[in-house]
């Protein structure tokens, strides 16, 4: 007893006892700001009508504690149905995209049928939230459901319906200027009404769940047995989700995206040693609202210091990726065995050199139609004014330098990893590089291109630097590499929340950077765009042999005379190096670096060097096309390069994704 | 809404006049900011190009006032160079912090010229003065300062006339748009809002920081306090009477402006960044609402306060 008492504080974290310490320092840093606990007990109970800090108490203080724990102990209780019906310890509301399909749901509501949402916001947050979760378990259902499938597939759906949110936003920004405070997750409160709506919401959801708890209980074993004894897998699993949709949709409809809390709660608890199910969501309800209480208590804190609603949904999810970052060494992931996607086994182009000189051939008719053809106030034409040249030329070589760039980022990842599903954006370069930019944007009073590519440089290689880190106990493997990814996407997500929340005008500028438009590209960033593209194919071509051979797997390819860890980090260097070289000019959100190395190999371009220059052919089609949709379609408006990309890329691997 | 009406027609005149006595065809001129297009539009000088022309329309509810031959470059902060170049201007006005990282990419279509106009430092110069300065700028540029002098002149009188209906309103005033039940914008030095309640006379009752761009973004707990008039700015995006509402809900209720009934709704019908057209519109629509009597939420209350 007294052994296994110890071995329990001994695996006990200690974040549960930090949480009650930071708990107590802030509210006896709020209590005298609140006016002392006479105030705020009577504020509680019968505020006086004439008692102007009795009445915040009362319709401010109070309610938004109430809401911090609501909201916290449903994340908490949401995340440990996701993981238990899923057997993953990475399924949380935001991971599976649950939160990001329900917040671009009441926006869409709010833009174009403002009708939906008198029936009811929660409904409207319910059906983006299920069908987020249904495309995430569609993606997954082939792999049956492996855990990192499932978070791989979320964190692309929840890409694409960030790029699909953002679209909006651009053309509708100062219509939406209150909509982005609710997005980014405030949870000041006004009042009692939301809160007690929320609680019986939240009783609902949590009564259905105790109603499957004993079934739930079974799913801890594999499917054939808890099967064998009676339960219907497939039912247990789409009702369990129901359930945590459901929680998950009323708080986002309520407060906004909170990141974090329902992946952080329930892995922290488990960690501690909680084994039973019902121990776990009891733990997970307190620790979450604990989190979420402490997090606002810290953003209040800052509250007046600063001109701006700091969100705590948005500031909750960038405390929350450190913790999953340190989370990732200590989970007990099962690696699952190499996949070898890139057997030989794979349709193979009978003639690849035709099929890339088609390729070729495309590009450069494209690349003439992105510079000659043209919509203007009159409509379309072809070849009007050749001074029109000097507005294009530099975008579309800025284009198709980036695209090529995310290309072979993408093609050296994944064959890197053996993991199709690899790309720069996947594995948080992309957002590293972008997050640089962003703080940069804001920090420095002025910026000159030449700074920023260093800074971006620079988020990206520290990221990769992080992630190498990170994963360095188990061998680089790509499961791990991508739960950084992750993490990183997590507090880009929250930092552009927060910017744009802040209504501050500067805002703009960084929501066009964060949508990769060639707007703003000069000659000679084009040009030095392209040299830099052509530079590191001069590195890349060489190391054909190694791509052909690390698909195969470490051991082969060290067999077979790899020296596999310079390898490893040469390629990923240069993979750093590509990847914020092209999110300087296209921004995180394109799916080209995914995309074409992926789309290559379906059209029979299997070996490192057709793959190569398949994907490098495709990926800069792929962006061109992009950017010329992007400024003529719209006329005279435009449309980022990368936003475009990412819709009609994104799109592309959704649907690709369920044959995989 | 009819006195606007003929004011603008009167402006009109006076710029078409002035206009016609310059012997010199006036100067093709681009802009991507709306103080600058509505005070060329004002002077009779209306811009050949503007970027945002529909987003700035809609907000200021200013639809349709510039002429249909004015080019509209698309996005705010994205104008189209193409068309831009198409459109072979003499020279492009812009308004710092904004659209200066574009200036490279314009300077060979034409020379670009700048108009720093609202400052949000304690220090930093008068802006009514700017706005009057860049008004007199405008003017010189279009050949035609007797426009400008006409319609700052006129802006001056309108102000005093307004002043003077308003010199009875003692109480700070809090400059508010509620974003929705639970968050406020607070408007104050560095934006029109706060330059003409400076203009008029009137006491801002937000002291405290503001961002740089003369608004401040934040929760009931921060202002509740304050003893103020409330003044409410209605947005064109949302439904009438959506301030009155947000309003009725949770602490807000309770707010001693409330109570007492003596707060106003204006509606948004002006540039927050704007021009002397813009202050304008946004002096007249509140010294109407000031003048309105009070129709008191809670009628016991107001007696109790009077």
């Amino acid at each position: 007893m007294s052994s296994s008492a110890l071995a329990y504080v001994r695996r006990l974290p200690f974040i549960p006892v930090v949480l009650i310490l930071a708990l107590i320092a802030l509210f006896s840093w709020q209590l005298p700001q609140q006016g002392g606990s006479g105030v705020l007990w009577q504020g509680l109970i019968a505020p006086g009508i004439d008692q102007p800090q009795q009445l915040l108490a009362h319709y401010v203080w109070w309610p938004r504690l109430a809401m911090a724990l609501l909201a916290g102990a449903g994340l908490g209780i949401a995340g440990v149905l996701m993981q238990q019906l899923l057997r993953n310890p990475l399924a949380s509301p935001t991971t599976l995209g649950v939160s990001t399909g329900a917040n671009l749901a009441l926006t869409m509501a709010t833009l174009w049928a403002p009708g939906l949402l008198s029936l009811g916001r929660e409904w409207v947050a319910l059906v983006g939230g299920g069908l987020a979760v249904a495309i995430v378990m569609a993606l997954s259902w082939r792999r049956s459901l492996a855990p990192i499938v499932v978070v791989l597939a979320g964190l692309v759906v929840n890409l694409y319906l960030g790029a699909l949110s953002t679209a909006l936003l651009l053309f509708n920004q100062d219509a939406m200027s209150g909509l982005l405070v609710w997005a980014a997750g405030s949870l000041a409160q006004n009042g009692w009404a939301d809160t007690v709506s929320v609680s019986w919401r939240l009783a609902l959801g949590v009564l259905a769940a105790l109603l499957l708890l004993r079934p739930l209980r079974l799913l801890e074993l594999d499917d054939a047995s808890a099967r064998s004894l009676g339960i219907s897998v497939r039912t247990l699993r789409l009702g369990g989700l129901a359930i945590a949709v459901w929680i998950t949709a009323t708080l986002v409809s309520f407060v906004g995206i909170i990141g974090f809390i329902g992946l952080a709660a329930p892995n922290i608890v488990r960690l501690a040693g909680i084994r039973s199910l019902s121990s776990r969501l009891i733990g997970s309800a307190l620790l979450g609202g604990g989190l979420l209480v402490a997090t606002d208590w810290f953003v209040q804190s800052l509250t007046g210091l600063l001109p701006v609603i700091i969100p705590t949904g948005a500031v909750a999810g960038a405390l929350g990726a450190p913790l999953l970052l340190w989370l990732i060494p200590k989970l007990s992931l099962t690696d699952s065995p190499p996949q070898h996607h890139l057997s030989p086994t794979t349709y193979r182009h009978p003639a690849p050199q035709r099929l890339v000189l088609v390729m070729a051939g495309s590009l450069l008719g494209l690349i003439l139609l992105a510079l000659f053809c043209g919509q203007d106030i009159e409509g379309w034409y072809w070849l009007k004014e050749l001074s029109l040249l000097e507005w294009r030329w530099p975008r579309v070589i800025a284009a198709a330098a980036s695209g090529l760039m995310l290309a072979l980022a993408g093609t050296l990842l994944q064959r890197l990893s053996g993991n199709p599903m690899a790309s720069p954006e996947v594995l948080g370069i992309s957002s590293g590089c972008a997050i640089a930019l962003l703080l940069s944007l804001f920090v420095l009073p002025s910026e000159h291109s030449l700074g920023r590519i260093a800074i971006g440089a620079g988020g990206g290689l520290l990221t990769l630097g992080l992630i190498l880190a990170l994963t360095r106990r188990h061998q680089f493997a790509p499961e791990r590499m991508l739960l950084a990814g992750v993490a990183m996407g997590a507090v880009m997500d929250a930092l552009v929340r927060m910017i744009l929340a802040s209504g501050d005008p500067r805002a703009q500028e960084a929501l066009a950077w964060m949508t990769g438009s060639t707007y703003y590209v000069t000659a000679s960033m084009a040009l030095g765009a392209a040299g830099l593209a052509l530079v590191m194919v001069a590195i890349v071509w060489p190391l054909q042999r190694w791509l052909d051979l690390l698909p195969l797997g470490s051991a082969s390819s060290r067999a077979l005379g790899v020296p596999l860890n310079q390898a490893r980090l040469l390629l990923l260097l240069v993979v750093a190096v590509l990847t914020a070289g092209a999110t300087l000019i296209v921004g995180p959100l394109s799916f080209v670096g995914l995309l074409a190395p992926h789309l290559a190999r379906l059209m029979g371009l299997v070996r490192a060097r057709w793959q190569l220059l398949g994907a490098g052919l495709l990926g800069t089609l792929l962006m061109v096309l992009a950017d010329a949709l992007g400024r003529q379609l719209l006329f005279p408006h435009d449309l980022p390069a990368g936003l475009v990309a990412a819709l009609i890329g994104g799109a592309y691997f959704i649907w690709g994704l369920r044959r995989m | 809404m009819r006195r606007i009406a003929t004011l603008l027609g009167l402006l009109l005149g006076l710029a078409a006049s002035g206009w016609a006595l310059s012997s010199v065809a006036a100067p093709r001129l681009a802009t991507f900011d709306f103080a600058l297009g509505e005070t060329l539009n004002a002077l009779g000088h209306p811009p050949v190009a503007q970027a945002g022309l529909d987003g700035y329309q809609h907000y200021a509810r200013q639809t349709g006032i510039f002429p249909p031959e004015t080019a509209n470059l698309g996005g705010r902060f994205q104008p189209n160079f193409e068309y831009l170049a198409s459109q072979k201007p003499d020279a492009i006005l812009i308004s710092p912090p904004a659209h200066t990282n574009l200036i490279p990419k314009l300077t060979p279509i034409a020379p670009v010229e700048t108009f720093r106009l609202y400052h949000f430092a304690e220090t930093a110069p008068d802006d009514w003065l700017t706005i009057e300065n860049m008004t007199r700028a405008l003017g010189r540029r279009v050949q035609d300062p007797h426009a400008a002098q006409q319609l700052i002149m006129q802006t001056q009188q309108q102000m005093d006339q307004l002043k003077a209906q308003v010199a009875a309103v003692k109480s700070p005033l809090l400059l508010v748009r509620l974003i929705d039940e639970r968050h406020l914008r607070i408007f104050g030095p560095g934006s029109l809002e706060g330059m003409v309640l400076k203009r008029l006379g009137l006491t801002n009752a937000w002291t405290k920081p503001l961002g740089r761009w003369g608004f401040v973004q934040t929760t009931a707990d921060q202002v509740f306090q304050l003893n103020a008039r409330l003044i409410l700015l209605e947005s064109p995006y949302v439904e009438t009477g959506l301030q009155q509402q947000l309003l009725s809900q949770g602490v807000w209720q309770y707010w001693a402006s409330a109570q007492r009934g003596d707060h106003r709704v204006v509606p948004i019908n002006f540039w927050s960044w704007g021009g002397l057209p813009s202050a304008q519109r946004f002096a007249t629509g509140l010294v109407q609402a000031l003048k309105r009597p009070s129709k008191a939420m809670n009628q016991r209350s107001e007696e109790a306060t009077e």
